[in-house]
């Protein structure tokens, strides 16, 4: 019952005027850039780190990039529903049924049904998240740094094996990532590394500049080499037809259990290191397209497949933060932001942070509950004003975004060289984009990579150099095969149609979006 | 910000990219626009540049002032990291002269249409960093905003004007008064 307790002196911290302020900040802006298309939660909260270094605490500043990261969420299914171009990854699946709905004129029905999925998927995943957090922590004391590095090559892995369609280009990514980060001063003996003798690169690449360029920079270049620098047509929504919170009966009956089921599938593939919400909200899609009661309206607007996988997609946040909280593993690029911003605050998340830093970590959580209840509040009876945001033209709204990713920029740092260099990188994300590199995976071998070489070498240091101390010990050699195994996961489709004697080529590898 | 006729009419051909109609009832969406380009150089050249990076790294990596390559050493890890980069570049440059000798499908590649304008963009980004710290954030800003919503074929110079300015001002006073974060004055006292 000591979690228990712990939540409650968590409330206790985030009804505090000043932090509902914050949480209230956070939704909105969440809900904000979830709506627009083109930048995510993890653009977002890297556009405001540097707002948060005058911050003397950093609850409030936690508090309010995870009302960003929901609020992202609650938007990113409204822009799915009415505008079917998905404003964040993990909404596909919700833009092909929620669309449907809107243009069949239940637009509305298709909004709440999301809308309190989501909210019913946070308040299960947070409660679960409550309860195995401290556990796992305790659980996870007696790691040892072999174990660290096997669990990060695991995570890093199974992202960019889950992410984009090639292996090949996805491993590239991501050993670009962790190449960023090996730049500057080594931590341990002090040399410069690949900085080709020039002091400007002696303190490194900061993880700022690097979201910022790839998400923001790259993806204003790329939505412009597209030529998507209008609007889409909105679906106007119809009038209110009365119903509990715009849903009839038969579709509250119909809601709640994709709600659960989806609940179900988006907490455990949240903690697994699976890369983040497109897994879960894939899986719940097709659960329900096969097995619901609504499976005939499936592709013509089925409000299961709109229920199910925001759900998931909501409780896999909550998931998300099982490993980031209690192993200070990042397994999606906003989880590998909000890393960064706990370096700011030279926190470490891990197993201690619970016995260090217990306000912040039950404020967070608590913080949860909250903003789910705002967002439930804010979203639906504010829709006027999501689809105001929507009809914002392209072109003011991608040169806001490049003002306020240079004022991100140049506030960390002061110097137009670090602006230069965000602005090299946005040529390498628009390029990325265009050879189809996924971006997540650099993100997170950036931010993570300095600690897995930490690990790496912490652990031949106690070893003497004998690399096969990773897998004499029984832990780390199991995760490192899982890792492995992995990398092989993708490829199970057309294996299976070898064995079976189809044609291998007509089973497509199994591939998710990217970003966030 | 009421008058936009010409962003709010329908944009020719589908702006979304995808339409819900066109998914197949067995096939999760691909979240992938097309990849509707025939180039074919383009992957060759990514393909060698990347491996000419992973080569000036490995040199690099060579250049470090460490004796030997023990394991636990600041040498091993990048040369491990780097060499498999290496390695992949060029298992990725292979895969697309192999897509080409085979005439099979090559290497996703999209079409580099409107690059004239995505040019101008990066030389006024450019253009933006160097002057913000001698003109001033408000000034620099505000030009920088107007030139670039025009530049993604914005055509309402006064609505830009406006929202540009009151941006680079909003930005300026929250951020220097309330946020404490140093922004360049610039030649404008404000």
């Amino acid at each position: 019952m000591s979690s228990f307790a712990d939540l409650l002196g968590g409330f206790a911290t985030v009804l505090s005027p000043e932090n509902l302020l914050f949480a209230v900040i956070g939704v909105t802006l969440g809900t904000l850039v979830g709506v627009l298309p083109g930048i995510g939660p993890a653009v977002t909260i890297a556009l405001l780190l540097p707002v948060t270094y005058g911050f003397e605490s950093p609850i409030p500043a936690f508090i309010m990039f995870a009302g960003i990261y929901y609020g992202a969420m609650y938007g990113g299914s409204t822009t799915s529903i009415l505008l079917n171009t998905p404003g964040e990854s993990a909404s596909v699946a919700t833009a092909i049924e929620g669309h449907e709905m809107a243009k069949r004129g239940h637009a509305r029905a298709a909004l709440a049904t999301a809308a309190i999925g989501s909210f019913v998927a946070a308040l299960i995943s947070t409660a679960l998240l409550a309860l195995v957090a401290k556990p796992i922590g305790q659980l996870a004391v007696s790691f040892r740094a072999t174990d660290y590095f096997a669990l990060m090559v695991l995570a890093l892995v199974t992202v960019t094996a889950l992410v984009g369609s090639s292996l090949v280009r996805g491993l590239i990514s991501l050993l670009l990532g962790i190449t960023v980060g090996f730049i500057g001063l080594d931590g341990i003996s002090g040399q410069p590394r690949l900085t080709f003798d020039s002091p400007t690169l002696f303190n490194g690449i900061d993880e700022v500049l690097l979201i910022i360029g790839l998400f923001a920079i790259g993806e204003t270049l790329y939505v412009l080499v597209k030529g998507r620098t209008r609007p889409g047509q909105v679906t106007p929504l119809e009038p209110v037809k009365g119903g509990f919170m715009w849903l009839s009966r038969d579709q509250w009956r119909r809601s709640w259990g994709p709600w659960v089921r989806g609940a179900g599938f988006g907490f455990p593939f949240g903690v697994l290191p699976s890369g983040g919400a497109e897994l879960p909200t894939f899986l719940s899609y097709s659960y329900e397209k096969n097995r619901s009661r609504g499976k005939q309206e499936f592709g013509k607007g089925a409000i299961e497949g709109v229920a199910g996988p925001e759900a998931a997609n909501n409780a896999s946040f909550s998931g998300v933060l099982v490993p980031l909280l209690t192993l200070g593993l990042p397994t999606s690029a906003t989880a590998a932001v909000m890393l960064a911003a706990f370096k700011i605050f030279n926190l470490q998340p891990g197993p201690q942070l619970f016995d260090k830093e217990p306000d912040l970590v039950w404020a967070l959580i608590a913080s949860l509950f909250v903003g789910n209840v705002m967002l439930l509040a804010l979203n639906l009876p504010l829709i006027r004003v999501w689809v105001k945001v929507l009809e914002i033209p392209r072109p003011v709204l991608y040169a806001g975004i490049l003002v306020f990713a240079t004022l991100g920029i140049y506030s960390v740092s002061g110097t137009v060289t670090d602006v230069l260099i965000a602005y090299g990188i946005g040529v390498v994300g628009f390029l990325m984009r265009q050879f189809d590199f996924p971006i997540a995976p650099t993100i997170l071998g950036a931010i993570l990579g300095p600690e897995l070489e930490n690990q790496f070498r912490r652990a031949l240091n106690v070893a003497n150099g004998d690399l096969s101390v990773f897998v004499t010990r029984p832990l780390s050699l199991a995760i490192l095969l899982l890792a492995a195994a992995a990398l092989l996961l993708p490829y199970l489709p057309r294996v299976i149609a070898r064995v079976r004697g189809e044609d291998p080529e007509k089973a497509r590898k199994l591939a998710f979006a990217d970003e966030d | 910000m009421t008058d936009r006729p010409d962003e709010t009419a329908p944009a020719p051909g589908n702006p979304g990219g995808r339409s819900a109609g066109a998914v197949e009832p067995d096939d999760f969406p691909s979240h992938e626009p097309d990849h509707s380009s025939d180039s074919v150089v383009g992957p060759l050249v990514v393909g060698v540049g990347l491996v000419v990076v992973g080569l000036v790294l490995l040199t690099q990596v060579f250049a470090i002032d460490a004796e030997g390559f023990s394991p636990e050493g600041p040498k091993f890890f990048p040369l491990l990291v780097l060499s498999l980069l290496t390695a992949l570049s060029v298992v990725y440059l292979l895969q697309q002269v192999r897509a080409i000798a085979r005439r099979t499908e090559t290497l996703p590649a999209e079409k580099f249409s409107h690059m004239p304008a995505a040019a101008i963009l990066v030389g006024l980004l450019v253009v933006y960093g160097f002057v913000l710290g001698p003109v001033g954030y408000v000034l620099a800003t505000s030009a920088f905003f107007v030139a670039a919503a025009r530049t993604m074929g914005s055509r309402h110079l006064v609505r830009d004007v406006v929202v540009g300015v009151g941006l680079a001002l909003l930005v300026y006073l929250t951020f220097t008064r309330a946020l404490g974060v140093f922004l360049p004055q610039g030649v404008f006292p404000l």
